[in-house]
């Protein structure tokens, strides 16, 4: 198994150059069977990195481009009149697939944006009074432009909530952009990757995962971090448990990752930033949590 | 467009450590003030009320939005009206009050210039202040439970600054209602064992007028206090049951000289007494808490022999009467014993001087009781038969009455003759005047008879209203008889108190409501009676009753056994505390691994090296190897070590992880 994850994770950083970290959590997201949100500048590979992932995971992939007409219809389907047979006929919408990359999804109203809630968090979706049940493995990767820009509604927090992580993955490093310059088009690149698990592969990664040991002294530490959160003063306020459980088990695949079956505290501040840093909102209400969350990991005594 | 007003804004933003108050802290620093402010006003000048409304309309329209912050000239005209005001209130004394004044114009005018937390801040250690300040006006319990409830405002109001999230109000008000509850067995502690200074500051007299009697009575003075309800003072008889109402006959002055109308006191506060000769009986031991009445005299039954009070400020006259030194500004607690009987060896004698003194009168006035009297010298009547036949007069033709008709210059007369209906002090007064006249010395008295008794307590309340006048008679062979002219025209006024001796028209007067409800009259009771607790054991608690208590508690007050009994509880509270610290933090303690760690830190920290919170301990030793590689065998055997203890639960390896850390650096 240990080989799988580190041929994977290789494929996909000769497509991404030079995001070693970023590829290793978005993967830990993933198998930690969590959605994960892509933040950053149009132009910066967020597209990429998901559909690598998609493509190397062997999984059915769908893309919808989220525009602020786009309606709840356009993703999860409709159903149609058949003149023929006189019945409606469902037609199934690109919500039924297994790896669905939502770009730009905070360019959509937040009407759309609410449509995808129930499929992310139930693996199902609610059409016309019939639930259907969504492919199995299920994954969400949303990609969305900084705040700053113009035309975008931001996600409330409820559904920031939804994501395991939110990563970003910032400029290229100067000898990697040197690197892509200088070598194939990505796309190109993506259409040579071969997918590289089964379905079944993947569940067992996925189940492994869970049976990563978490020690007490451990557990102590992140019940330290959680109630820093919730009494310190820079905190408007704190990780709720979900997000709680959203650490353990981004952690516990970055163990894996990492080849541990237990859990140490260096998997939890590695995966502090992506994990935390959507859920928390400092006092001045700043978009960027990097500095709290800075402050939430350097305050709290990892020993105890 | 909102780009730009954001960073318009943003150009006017204050620094960080300057955060300007959010309005909800506002809201309550305004009520906090308001609450505080209040019994402060009542007992300084009024134009003290006109600073603080200003201040808070002020900040009350900032608050809504409405005004702007004031402006330099609005800032310097309300210091200016400041400063006028006190120079005029205060310019000519300087005191524990000017002071107050200044505090309470700071405490105002502060609220328009607070902005930032550190201003909020500010506003609430001058509110302890405040708060404590309260206390020199009034040490009731009702000032106690509103400093009480100030510092509950002021704890709530302080919490609130530093509140980065919504909480309902009686949510605040509960935590920090926790906090004042958390020091409560702290204060009440420090009140038992705190040494007791001398206060450092005067406690400012009041300058509203006290109830009670001056050293000068004409008719119809006694009848305005029989009106008020207002306590006088309390009696605890130690050891014994209450004498019945006609012998509790409080003595407070003995005024012997009368004009024609009034009664006044000579100057005779200097003799010394001759009380030792004689044989006393029937021994009353009592204390008493009498209400500040701003006057020196204190207040006994006949015949007091010793006065004793903690600063020891207490004497007795000639005319067996006890003095303070100073005027009563304050409550205070006395400890008298008294003789109901004195049995003379041989009978006294009254100097002629003060014989003289006794039977003067002004020689014009009141012609007709003169001659009334005459009449019966005339029949050759004896002293006692003079006195007999004055009381049964009095018994035959007068009627007792709180609304006596005016009387004149000749006030003996008209009472006598024309009116015939009066209160206490003119049947004191023609009594005293028909004797004189008849050359028998007598002397009239005022104090206090009977008062109400608390069964709550077991204490006797005396009230303003049970104000009295009466007679002294020199007898010979007895010496100074107490003859009460009232308790033969009203004997109910003696035995049952002023309401029964009274006539339907007077007792309206006399809160009738109080008098006839019973379950009132229970509250009353009992809320005196909490009174007198309060002032007998928190207010007279001083050094005696310190170390009184301290003796029964801790079996002495030597310095040696206290200072054991300090150690003792330190060392018993230290206890308690560590106790809830490892009941709280189970980890703190139990994990030998993170003990040795700890060992280990301490020795880094002598090479320098010091873990960073939130560094783990692998990055800690990466961080060490760099600069110093040798270690690097023994420091990542650690490292290896605890993490397979602390996150691989293979606590077998424990002992070895110990064994490392001590032999480390070597």
């Amino acid at each position: 198994m240990q080989s799988l994850i580190s041929r994977i994770i290789e494929q996909v950083d000769q497509v991404l150059l030079g995001k070693d970290q970023q590829v290793r959590l978005a993967l830990a997201c993933l198998f930690a069977e969590g959605h994960l949100l892509i933040e950053d500048l149009p132009g910066m590979g967020k597209t990429t990195l998901a559909h690598c992932l998609a493509k190397v995971l062997g999984l059915k992939f769908e893309r919808v481009q989220f525009t602020s007409d786009l309606l709840p219809a356009d993703i999860l389907g409709v159903a149609i009149f058949e003149r023929e047979q006189g019945v409606f006929k469902f037609h199934p919408g690109p919500v039924f697939t297994q790896v669905l990359l939502a770009d730009e999804i905070n360019r959509s109203s937040p009407k759309t944006q609410s449509a995808l809630l129930e499929a992310m968090e139930e693996g199902q979706v609610t059409i016309e009074g019939k639930s259907r049940p969504l492919p199995t493995p299920f994954f969400v990767i949303a990609t969305q432009n900084p705040l700053s820009q113009s035309g975008t509604f931001p996600l409330p927090e409820s559904q920031l909530d939804r994501f395991l992580m939110r990563i970003s993955l910032g400029y290229p490093s100067p000898a990697s952009e040197r690197m892509l310059f200088e070598g194939v088009d990505p796309r190109a690149r993506i259409r040579q990757l071969e997918p590289l698990v089964t379905t079944e592969q993947l569940a067992a990664i996925q189940t492994a995962v869970q049976q990563v040991k978490a020690s007490e002294s451990l557990l102590d530490y992140v019940q330290r971090l959680v109630a820093f959160t919730r009494s310190d003063t820079q905190f408007t306020y704190g990780l709720s448990p979900r997000g709680a459980l959203a650490l353990l088990r981004g952690a516990k695949a970055w163990a894996l990752i990492h080849n541990r079956e237990y859990l140490v505290p260096e998997d939890i501040q590695a995966v502090l930033p992506a994990v935390v840093g959507h859920r928390v909102r400092g006092r001045g209400h700043s978009q960027d949590t990097d500095p709290l969350i800075k402050h939430l990991r350097d305050s709290v005594n990892v020993l105890g | 467009m909102i780009k730009q007003r954001w960073s318009r804004r943003q150009k006017t933003a204050p620094p960080v450590h300057a955060e300007y108050l959010a309005r909800d802290k506002l809201a309550w620093l305004l009520i906090m003030q308001s609450v505080l402010i209040l019994p402060l006003l009542f007992n300084l000048p009024p134009w003290l009320w006109l600073i603080w409304a200003i201040s808070a309309l002020w900040r009350t329209q900032m608050f809504r939005g409405r005004w702007g912050s004031p402006g330099k000239w609005v800032k310097g005209l309300l210091t200016a009206l400041c400063v006028a005001g006190m120079l005029v209130s205060y310019s000519s004394r300087t005191g524990t009050e000017t002071m107050i004044g200044l505090l309470v114009c700071a405490f105002s005018l502060k609220l328009l210039e607070v902005n930032a937390i550190r201003d909020a801040q500010f506003l609430i250690f001058i509110g302890f202040i405040i708060t404590a300040s309260q206390l020199l006006f009034s040490q009731t319990p009702q000032a106690a439970a509103f400093g009480l409830v100030s510092m509950l405002l002021l704890i709530t109001c302080w919490r609130s600054l530093y509140l980065t999230r919504m909480q309902i109000p009686t949510l605040r008000l509960k935590r920090g209602g926790a906090i004042i509850l958390h020091a409560l067995p702290l204060m009440l502690v420090l009140f038992v064992v705190a040494p007791r200074l001398g206060p450092l500051w005067a406690i400012p007299n009041q300058q509203t007028a006290k109830t009670g009697f001056t050293d000068t009575v004409a008719p119809g003075d006694l009848g305005n206090l029989a009106l008020s309800q207002e306590p006088a003072f309390r009696v605890a008889f130690n050891n014994q049951t209450p004498l019945p109402p006609n012998q509790l006959y409080w003595r407070g002055l003995v005024l012997d000289t009368f004009d024609g109308r009034a009664w006044k006191m000579r100057d005779s506060w200097g003799r010394a007494p001759d009380r030792d000769s004689g044989n006393k009986q029937a021994l009353i031991d009592y204390s008493i808490i009498v209400e500040p009445h701003g006057q020196p005299w204190l207040f006994s039954l006949m015949t007091p022999l010793s006065a004793t009070n903690t600063t020891n400020s207490i004497r007795i006259t000639a005319d067996s009467l006890l003095m303070n030194y100073v005027p009563l500004s304050q409550r205070m607690r006395y400890e008298v014993k008294s003789a109901l009987q004195v049995e003379w060896p041989e009978a006294p004698r009254l100097p002629s001087i003060q014989r003289d003194i006794y039977t003067r009168l002004p020689s014009s006035s009141n012609p007709q009781a003169r001659a009334l009297v005459e009449s019966w010298r005339a029949q050759q009547l004896t002293d006692q038969q003079i006195i007999d036949n004055t009381l049964a007069l009095f018994r035959r033709e007068f009627s007792y009455t709180l609304q006596p008709p005016e009387l004149g210059t000749h006030s003996v007369d008209e009472f006598l003759f024309q009116s015939k209906r009066g209160f206490c002090e003119h049947f004191a007064s023609s009594f005293g005047f028909l004797l004189r006249a008849a050359g028998i010395p007598v002397r009239l008295v005022v104090g206090y008879q009977g008062g109400r008794w608390n069964p709550v307590e077991n204490y006797l309340l005396v009230r303003q209203s049970d104000a009295h006048a009466w007679t002294e008679v020199w007898i010979e062979g007895k010496g100074w008889q107490m003859i009460d002219p009232t308790a033969a025209v009203a004997p109910n006024r003696i035995e049952l108190g002023m309401s029964a001796a009274l006539g339907e028209s007077d007792r309206e007067l006399v809160n009738s409501a109080w008098q006839n409800s019973s379950l009132l009259l229970q509250i009353q009771a009992r809320w005196d009676a909490a009174n007198y607790v309060w002032q007998r054991w928190v207010l007279n608690y001083d050094n005696e009753a310190q170390e009184g208590l301290l003796s029964r508690l801790l079996g002495g007050t030597e310095s040696w056994r206290l200072t054991l009994w300090l150690i003792g509880f330190g060392l018993v509270s230290a206890a308690i505390f560590a106790w809830v610290l490892v009941r709280r933090r189970p980890s703190l303690l139990l994990r030998r691994e993170l003990k040795a760690i700890k060992k280990l830190e301490q020795k880094l920290k002598q090479f320098g090296y010091v873990r960073g919170q939130g560094e783990t301990l692998g990055d800690f030793i990466q961080r060490i190897l760099v600069n110093a590689p040798q270690h690097s065998h023994a420091l990542r055997n650690i490292h290896q070590l605890f993490v397979q203890i602390a996150y691989q639960n293979q606590t077998a390896h424990i002992e070895q992880l110990e064994r490392a850390v001590k032999q480390f650096p070597k």
